[in-house]
């Protein structure tokens, strides 16, 4: 561009226009300031709707799709499963009729349904509805992440390496009654698939295995069977539920909203009555429980913080090293302070009653811990690397606790914040030193306790990122899995239990309690440990709003 | 001057694809693996490891870079900038549906800037040195310097927490709400977006008038017997906007990365948000179109600011 020099001759916009621009701002401020009914009346408070928090916005509310956390708590509305699970997550009947009979070989598996079903446009709901979705789930083609699961099943391997069609090993003799075989003793089967939730076949049927996943029925499931139905979901702001009027059970509440917005949204609008039920991290229990109208309840959690050690490492192979890093830390103290005590210490990857053979509590003693360290020669000149990602208040606080705590036993920590693609590919590479993460749900089953310390489940082909083997551990495991009796297989997950304390293939630092605030209009919530309900532990029917 | 829209816009288009190259690459070399981080360790053992081989030839990241690019970019002639990796959805819907509310977002914000900030330089320049002036100064050195987020938690804490006339967060209550409804949620991340963009303006306002004032055409007016109300408005005012209309262009792309911060504080669902999380979860398709949005939006603003400088003075001529 260049400049003439000359007389300049603005054109620009007159005084009316900017009159009218200042006018309209001066309206628009005027309306917002009459406007001034509180929030409380116009959003929650209304009779029969709920507002709940959704602590990440979902991605896809399908079955078939990796385990996603806001995703699974919105399919547990949503979709209904053969078996949920109680408060001490035993598998708890829902479609089924009741717990699922297993033969004496642990081969095959039969359950049977409630009479009556039906889906929430009207359809009945049917053994056949269960086939279909097995055998989508067991078949790659579809999508599916999920068919390592049904590895077990008879015609399992044929449907995934393409030479069948269908799963042979799960059929339907009659509308109410799914019976399982499977090609070696898998009892437990039911804990790993029940509450898998089920797919109306008259909906998706007649759509093609390769790329059923990513049907656009996933995007907007409106056919469920669920104490809900889906409505909407207004991206980036929330899910819209109403009440499915043929579910199995009565429910009171109408509509539901689950928003997905930040804890300290979250926590803001539990105050002014925007948000009627929230989860509530730790660090924020003293501010909620000052709250009015506002009732605070938790759960233990199943899942576990842990630490894992890279055990490729020669210097972590050695138990004793392992067991004296779990004695230099205090873990109760880490619950009490960290916590505001609202978790428990655990010296298993098993859950409950399972874990009290659990012998040794590893209980807070540096002076043993050196002791350790020098009978297992530990050479306290090399650095150990600790990594996590950060953004949650109590894991940020714990690493430096620990770190210093480690440091006093004679162990050199340096701290490294990581993104969570960064850690898994550590994992992968076996680069990292010792890693923080938690979750994880071995209560339900047991059995998949394997899937983090098995010797064949070494991440990669598994989620053994510790690279712990114990092949006396295995053992233990798949034979609990090949026996149908319920006292034969506890005794069995307790002796492994003994063995998994003994060897510490992780650190276990405490399991947070999941903690649950919601207004006082509402009633019969009942928290639950796993807060995303993927084991659909919550009991709708019973929730009341006044 | 059609002339050289056209040719400028040739050349845009041309800046724009060495753009997308660079994004691309960018993206793609950038640590992290999307079709990884989908599954949980713990889930490698339900079929996880099948699933990524098979996800990761399915969205063709198994290809090199130079043939992802060649697809990407035939798609993308086409109109058709893949699907987003998240959801499965096409991109251009996953970008469309979130404009419209970043849109009002930066719109209202840039009304109310630009008349507060009109306002304020006015009144700063015409009683310069004074009270006045040191204020609208301090207003303005203050809206560049404290950061958007913090104004907008302090935001929620007063209007909200304590004293209950606003809502916290979010666009409308669930369910809808009426205009009204809209306008309550607007006020807060619109005014706050306002006051961060003001400040620049104000400066730039309150400039361009001290140095209209001390020409020699104001003292003409004035000598032949103009009002100063006349000569200030009239005269200084209108021309010493002129060169605010190359600012503001330039500063609508400067306000988009300011609303991505409002949109996360105040739960928004607009480009911003979306920018985040699709970053946060390595969704490349998404990564890409927004990148390329942004890049068209400065761009066409710079091409905007220039038309419109030329047509507000005829000293300008473009070639």
């Amino acid at each position: 561009m260049t400049i003439r020099s000359g007389r300049t001759r603005a054109r620009g916009p007159g005084r009316r226009a900017v009159a009218a621009v200042l006018g309209g701002v001066l309206a628009a401020g005027a309306l917002a300031a009459c406007s001034s009914d509180p929030t409380q009346k116009s959003a929650g408070g209304d009779a029969g709707v709920l507002n709940m928090y959704l602590y990440q916005k979902p991605k896809t509310f399908s079955p078939l799709a990796p385990n996603n956390g806001p995703d699974q708590l919105v399919m547990s509305f949503i979709f209904d499963s053969l078996y949920g699970s109680d408060g001490s997550y035993g598998l708890k009947p829902h479609l089924a009729a009741a717990a699922p009979e297993v033969s004496g070989d642990a081969r095959t598996i039969t359950v049977k349904l409630k009479p009556g079903l039906k889906w929430s446009d009207g359809k009945p709901l049917t053994a056949r509805d269960v086939v279909f979705t097995y055998t989508a789930l067991a078949d790659p083609e579809t999508g599916s992440a999920q068919a390592g699961k049904f590895a077990a099943v008879a015609g399992a391997k044929e449907l995934a390496g393409g030479k069948a069609d269908s799963l042979t090993g799960v059929t339907a003799p009659d509308a109410t009654t799914v019976k399982i075989t499977t090609t070696r003793p898998a009892a437990g089967l039911p804990g790993l698939i029940g509450n898998t939730p089920i797919l109306p076949e008259h909906v998706l049927g007649e759509v093609p295995a390769k790329g059923l996943g990513d049907n656009a029925f996933f995007t907007e499931p409106t056919v469920g069977s669920g104490a809900f139905t889906f409505v909407d979901y207004k991206t980036d702001q929330y899910v819209e539920l109403k009440a499915n009027p043929n579910f199995r059970e009565p429910v009171s509440v109408k509509k539901v909203y689950l928003k997905p917005v930040t804890s300290d949204v979250a926590t803001a609008q539990l105050r002014t009555g925007e948000m009627d039920l929230t989860q509530v991290s730790p660090t924020d229990l003293p501010t909620v429980r000052k709250m009015d109208g506002v009732k605070v309840v938790s759960a233990q959690s199943p899942g576990f913080t842990r630490i894992a050690l890279n055990q490729s490492q020669k210097r972590f192979k050695d138990e004793r090293v392992r067991q004296a890093f779990l004695t230099a830390i205090d873990r109760k103290g880490l619950v009490d302070k960290v916590l505001g005590g609202a978790g428990k210490v655990v010296n298993s990857s098993f859950y409950g009653e399972l874990a009290t053979s659990a012998a040794n509590d590893y209980a807070y003693d540096p002076a043993k811990a050196k002791s350790l360290l020098a009978a297992a020669g530990w050479d306290g000149s090399e650095p150990v690397t600790l990594s996590w990602i950060p953004g949650q208040r109590d894991r940020d606080t714990a690493v430096t606790v620990i770190q210093s705590q480690l440091k006093a036993v004679g162990v050199n920590v340096e701290l490294k914040q990581v993104q969570a693609d960064e850690l898994l590919s550590s994992y992968e590479k076996k680069s990292y030193d010792m890693a923080l993460f938690g979750g994880g749900n071995y209560a339900t089953e047991p059995s998949t306790v394997a899937t983090i310390d098995a010797c064949d489940q070494a991440y990669p082909a598994g989620g053994n990122v510790a690279h712990f083997c114990d092949p006396e551990l295995d053992e233990l495991l798949s034979k609990a899995d090949s026996v149908a009796d319920a006292a034969q297989r506890t005794s069995l997950f307790q002796e492994a239990a003994k063995v998994e304390n003994a060897q510490v293939p992780y650190l276990w630092l405490y399991n947070p309690d999941a903690v649950w605030a919601h207004r006082t209009r509402l009633s019969g919530f009942e928290p639950a440990g796993l807060p995303t309900n993927e084991v659909g532990t919550w009991d709708f029917a019973n929730w009341k709003l006044s | 001057m059609a002339a050289y829209v056209i040719r400028r816009l040739l050349v845009n288009a041309f800046v724009f694809l060495l753009i997308s190259v660079g994004i691309f690459v960018l993206v793609r070399v950038a640590p992290g693996d999307p079709v990884r981080m989908m599954v949980d360790p713990e889930q490698m053992r339900g079929g996880g490891q099948a699933f990524i081989e098979a996800k990761r030839h399915e969205l063709g990241l198994d290809r090199s870079i130079v043939v992802q690019y060649g697809n990407w970019l035939s798609g993308a002639l086409h109109g058709d900038f893949g699907y987003s990796y998240v959801g499965h959805r096409p991109v251009s819907a996953v970008l469309g549906e979130r404009v419209g509310p970043t849109l009002q977002l930066m719109g209202a914000a840039l009304a109310v800037a630009l008349v507060v900030s009109v306002a304020l330089g006015l009144a700063a320049a015409v009683r310069r040195n004074t009270s006045v002036d040191y204020g609208a100064t301090v207003l303005g050195l203050a809206a560049v310097s404290v950061p958007p987020f913090f104004l907008g938690i302090v935001g929620i804490y007063l209007f909200s927490l304590k004293w209950g006339v606003l809502p916290s967060a979010g666009m409308t209550t669930p369910g809808g709400g009426g205009p009204a409804d809209q306008l309550r949620h607007l006020v807060l991340p619109g005014l706050i977006l306002a006051f961060v963009t003001a400040g620049p303006f104000t400066r730039y306002v309150r400039g361009g008038l001290v140095d209209e004032l001390g020409a020699d055409y104001v003292r003409t007016a004035e000598a032949k017997g103009a009002s100063r109300a006349r000569v200030v408005l009239r005269h200084a005012l209108r021309n010493s906007l002129i060169p605010l209309i190359t600012v503001v262009m330039y500063q609508i792309p400067q306000m988009l990365a300011g609303a991505v911060v409002i949109e996360q504080v105040f739960a928004w669902p607009g480009m911003g948000q979306l920018a985040v999380s699709s970053i946060g979860q390595h969704d490349y398709p998404v990564i890409v179109g927004f990148a390329l949005y942004v890049a068209v939006l400065v761009l066409l603003c710079n091409l905007i600011a220039d038309v419109l400088y030329a047509v507000v003075d005829p000293r300008v001529s473009l070639r």
